[in-house]
């Protein structure tokens, strides 16, 4: 008999805005092992990030190969699978330094790489991150309707009813966040990327089902709706008879991907 | 979650009070079995009672504790009303105070809610005069 979902299996992922950016070779000072990105980012230090190749006209990620090689590390390369951790990054410079291990050395750069027109480097947030102090999430999903009701139908006994088809879709979500008095909650990140100008990155992942395998949140076997986000709003609401909640309100900026199923 | 530190930051400073009374007024809490002085001698009883201490969230809970504080003075019976209403006055100005302590960021923080109350009572079974006051709190625990 199958087992009705319920609330004690859902899960809210964030990945902050101002975490993603691209950039060519010549951002890459290899005196100063600096890489300058964009500024007015949000990243933070001890954020978890990776790297790629990427197209910007399309978006897909290219492998590296003998036209497009990854700079180059002191040992070794730097890798597009391995999880990097943000050291510094200077918000009015774009000034960025990562490291191996959270507060570890700054990498070493020997050589800036090489990239085809028109691929780029890519700096983004790792992977999806729990908020630990999400108390519920709501998402609704919407179609236009387009009215293509015609002249000329048949009366008969009853009202003729008006003709439509279904149009583009959209959605808008929320989610209620409570206040606490841990600093490096992502809680806490969240509201303020509500303000940044920049909020690229910022995604969702909206777990209606979310299951372990070997203690390892496991995608497949987990059910979820994720997204790229625009954080349209933060109310803060405080009174002394309540725990200090923030509902905060997105939107998809694109199509979600609805992963309802267990299936890969 | 310390439970221990919240009702130390209740209960503290209302057997202060009341030990500073002359003669020092008996202060009874939970789970104390001592058995309380006949008339004409008075004293309080404080209750302190938890209710919801945590906050659920989807990836688990959040510490909040919040409870109950009941206070009970009392007083000879058949001799008016004004020794009790002194002695719950002494808990209220006592709770005045805690509300108006500031938060620190290493101490556990405690304010209670609005005092319902003084109320009073005469029970035929008792030899003493019974005032009242009862509020709620909420606790921001180290």
């Amino acid at each position: 008999m199958a087992t009705v979902l319920s609330g004690i299996s859902g899960a809210f992922y964030y990945k902050p805005a101002g975490t993603v950016d691209g950039f060519i070779e010549t951002a890459i000072n290899t005196s100063t092992d600096t890489i300058t990105i964009a500024s007015a980012l949000n990243f933070k230090a001890g954020d978890p990030v990776k790297f790629r190749i990427y197209n910007p006209n399309t978006g897909a990620t290219v492998t590296p190969d003998a036209s497009n090689i990854m700079p180059a590390l002191s040992a070794g390369s730097l890798s597009t699978s391995t999880t990097y951790y943000v050291l510094t990054y200077n918000a009015s410079t774009g000034a960025m330094t990562v490291s191996t291990s959270q507060g570890g050395v700054s990498l070493n750069f020997s050589d800036d790489g090489t990239l085809a027109s028109p691929n780029k480097f890519q700096v983004y947030y790792a992977d999806y991150a729990a908020v630990a102090e999400v108390r519920d999430w709501s998402l609704e999903v919407s179609r236009t309707e387009i009215d293509v009701t015609t002249i000329g139908k048949q009366p008969g006994q009853f009202v003729p009813f008006r003709t439509f088809i279904a149009g583009f879709g959209e959605a808008t979500g929320s989610a209620t966040v409570y206040m606490t008095d841990e600093d490096a909650a992502s809680a806490n990140r969240m509201i303020q990327d509500v303000l940044l100008r920049k909020q690229v990155g910022a995604s969702m992942r909206l777990y209606v089902d979310q299951v372990f395998t070997g203690g390892v949140l496991d995608n497949t076997a987990s059910r979820s709706i994720y997204m790229e986000v625009a954080l349209t709003s933060a109310s803060l609401a405080v009174n002394p008879d309540d725990g200090q909640q923030i509902s905060i309100n997105f939107r998809p900026l694109d199509q979600p991907t609805f992963d309802l199923t267990t299936t890969a | 979650m310390n439970y221990q530190s919240i009702r130390a930051k209740i209960e503290g400073p209302l057997l202060t009070i009341y030990n500073t009374q002359v003669p020092p007024v008996p202060v009874y809490f939970d789970n104390i079995t001592a058995v309380p002085p006949d008339p004409p001698n008075e004293y309080v009883r404080v209750n302190v009672t938890f209710g919801v201490t945590t906050e659920s969230v989807l990836e688990g809970s959040l510490d909040y504790a919040r409870g109950a504080l009941i206070i009970r003075c009392f007083a000879p019976k058949s001799a008016g009303p004004a020794r009790c209403q002194q002695l719950v006055q002494l808990a209220k100005q006592t709770l005045d105070t805690l509300n108006s302590t500031n938060k620190t960021a290493t101490t556990t923080y405690v304010r209670t809610g609005s005092i319902v109350g003084p109320s009073f009572q005469s029970p035929d079974n008792s030899p003493h005069f019974i005032g009242r006051i009862e509020t709620g709190w909420q606790a921001s625990v180290k």
